[in-house]
């Protein structure tokens, strides 16, 4: 677990992270969303140890390991694997030169070190590629290159800072797989992204942050819940039959019912879980329904209403 | 462990550049021999009791020695370049360590290139090194310790690679000047009471004293300076890197 309490860190007048508290479970896809200049990229620099924060504390493991004692830097930097937004390897060494390099730097020598290598090469989909030089990758294979040489020391708590900003398509669905995979084996992810369908995919837990201060943080749906304040379903009627509107407002959480040609729209009150009641009800009224549909918004929705439309710098 | 991880890393990335073989080993040779053919007349006609192709086979490969300051100062900011410092920060290493393992790699690459080029100067180009060319050698093998440490040092203390090379550009080409690196420095006066003070005078007295070839008189001064100067500058990076940490 990665408790987050209270941190905070400015740089001259500018506030970058401000008394942010968070807690990380072991397990989790832990999604990091926010606009540019929000103050992720500082945070994750003091969750990595990179900076030092003005106040506050980052624990792993509630700051005990139970075997050697108490967790200190270097235990702790054992179990972080870093995936950096910009590509960080050398160009001019071949891809399993690079990966083995970075996990080298963990204390992996000889056969161990080559059997991670290959293994995060192949994570990686790079295996036929490991001799040919960085340098002649393609877009997307530099950027699954970027993600083997942090992975490769098999770190308990990997950090992915925008791992799949330009790249085609392919590669992307990969790097969304390996990740996928990542938290099947039990890894901790925090995972950074301006592509909210990802995160809207892949995160178990999300926390929204603006001017330096974690604005929202939950499950998707309680994030989507903070934006709603109402919730509607719509049948669309094979026929135009008529609908006696006055039976659907009755039912308990109603708070409007519309019939629009052959769309009826009824809205309720957030948390009235009725639809059983509303399906009841057009059973009752002998209508037949072609479609049903509930108006669920999307994480981008949340994002925008929380954040604001305005163009950031 | 760290220090030779990075000194091999080092190592592999400065001897697998074509660029930097061609910058280190082709380019010296070519203007030893370009400098060695123009000033020919000239040093027989002024009686120096060596030719212009030994005097410039020794002083401007020194003078391509010390320039290896800039490849022992790019090792420490390639990380920077190569945005592979954020990945080197969250590694269970220490960073002494890690930049003593780029001093070593930087060195041994600037000794090989440095050894490399009296070989290749020798068979190619005529020049003597003396009876005992592993003492020139050995001359070579220090000096190559001095600009990884200048490198090493200027690019720890001032952090930014602007300013380190800006300070490299302009005491390399000083100290290679009062050193005798490009004209043959007067026995009086004031140009040779500053000569004194470059390390690159010491070496080049030394290994033309060798190749005349002499008693080796200056050899232990200009190995002394070397190690003392190198000793000093590295000392002020450790020294620097700890108050950092």
């Amino acid at each position: 677990m990665i408790e987050i309490r209270n941190v905070s860190k400015s740089f001259g007048p500018t506030m970058a992270v401000d008394n942010v508290s968070l807690t990380i479970r072991d397990g989790e896809l832990f999604g990091l969303l926010g606009p540019n200049g929000a103050g992720k990229s500082t945070l994750i620099n003091m969750i990595t140890g990179l900076l030092a924060q003005d106040g506050g504390s980052v624990s792993f493991m509630n700051g005990a390991a139970g075997k050697a004692g108490p967790l200190d830097a270097k235990a702790v930097k054992r179990m972080i694997g870093l995936v950096p937004q910009d590509l960080a390897f050398y160009q001019n060494y071949s891809a399993i030169e690079n990966v083995k390099f970075f996990a080298s730097l963990y204390g992996l020598r000889g056969k161990a070190l080559s059997e991670a290598a290959e293994a995060a090469l192949a994570f990686a989909g790079l295996s036929d590629a490991g001799k040919k030089p960085a340098k002649a990758f393609s877009g997307g294979m530099k950027r699954r290159l970027n993600i083997a040489c942090g992975i490769a020391h098999d770190p308990r708590v990997v950090i992915l800072d925008e791992p799949t900003v330009g790249i085609d398509p392919q590669s992307r669905n990969h790097i969304l797989r390996s990740v996928e995979e990542l938290r099947r084996r039990g890894r901790t992810i925090i995972y950074t992204t301006h592509y909210m369908e990802e995160a809207e995919n892949l995160c178990t837990e999300i926390a929204i942050m603006d001017k330096g201060k974690i604005i929202a943080q939950g499950s998707q749906e309680r994030l989507k819940l903070l934006i709603k304040d109402s919730s509607g379903v719509t049948f669309t009627l094979k026929r135009p039959d008529p609908v006696d509107l006055g039976a659907f407002e009755r039912i308990r959480g109603v708070t409007t019912a519309k019939l629009d040609e052959l769309r009826l729209s009824v809205t309720s009150e957030v948390g009235a879980t009725n639809l059983n009641e509303l399906t009841a009800e057009v059973n009752r009224q002998g209508l037949i329904v072609t479609d049903i549909s509930t108006d669920s918004p999307s994480l981008e929705t949340v994002f925008l209403s929380l954040t604001g439309r305005s163009l950031r710098d | 462990m760290t220090t030779l991880l990075f000194a091999g890393h080092q190592l592999r990335l400065q001897l697998r550049s074509p660029g930097i073989l061609a910058l280190f080993i082709v380019g010296p040779l070519f203007i030893i021999f370009v400098f060695g053919q123009a000033f020919t007349a000239i040093f027989a006609a002024g009686n120096q009791g060596f030719s212009a192709m030994q005097y410039f086979g020794v002083t401007l490969l020194t003078m391509a020695v010390f320039q290896g300051s800039f490849l022992a100062s790019w090792a420490v900011f390639k990380e920077k370049r190569s945005n592979t410092e954020a990945r080197l920060g969250v590694a269970p290493i220490g960073r002494v360590s890690a930049t003593l393992g780029a001093f070593l790699g930087s060195w041994l690459s600037l000794a090989v290139i440095g050894c490399v080029v009296m070989a290749l100067g020798s068979v190619f180009l005529s020049i003597d090194y003396g009876d005992r060319p592993w003492l020139s050698a050995l001359l070579v093998c220090a000096e190559a310790l001095l600009a990884a440490s200048l490198g090493v040092s200027l690019a720890v203390v001032f952090g930014q690679e602007r300013a380190a090379n800006g300070v490299m550009n302009a005491i390399v080409p000083l100290l290679v000047f009062i050193g005798g690196g490009y004209t043959i420095i007067p026995d009086s006066g004031l140009l040779h009471e500053l000569a004194r003070f470059s390390p690159i005078r010491w070496i080049n007295l030394a290994m033309l004293d060798l190749a005349l070839p002499g008693p080796g008189e200056y050899v232990a001064a200009a190995l002394t300076f070397s190690l003392a100067a190198s000793a000093a500058l590295m000392t002020i990076a450790c020294l620097r890197l700890w108050r950092k940490r």
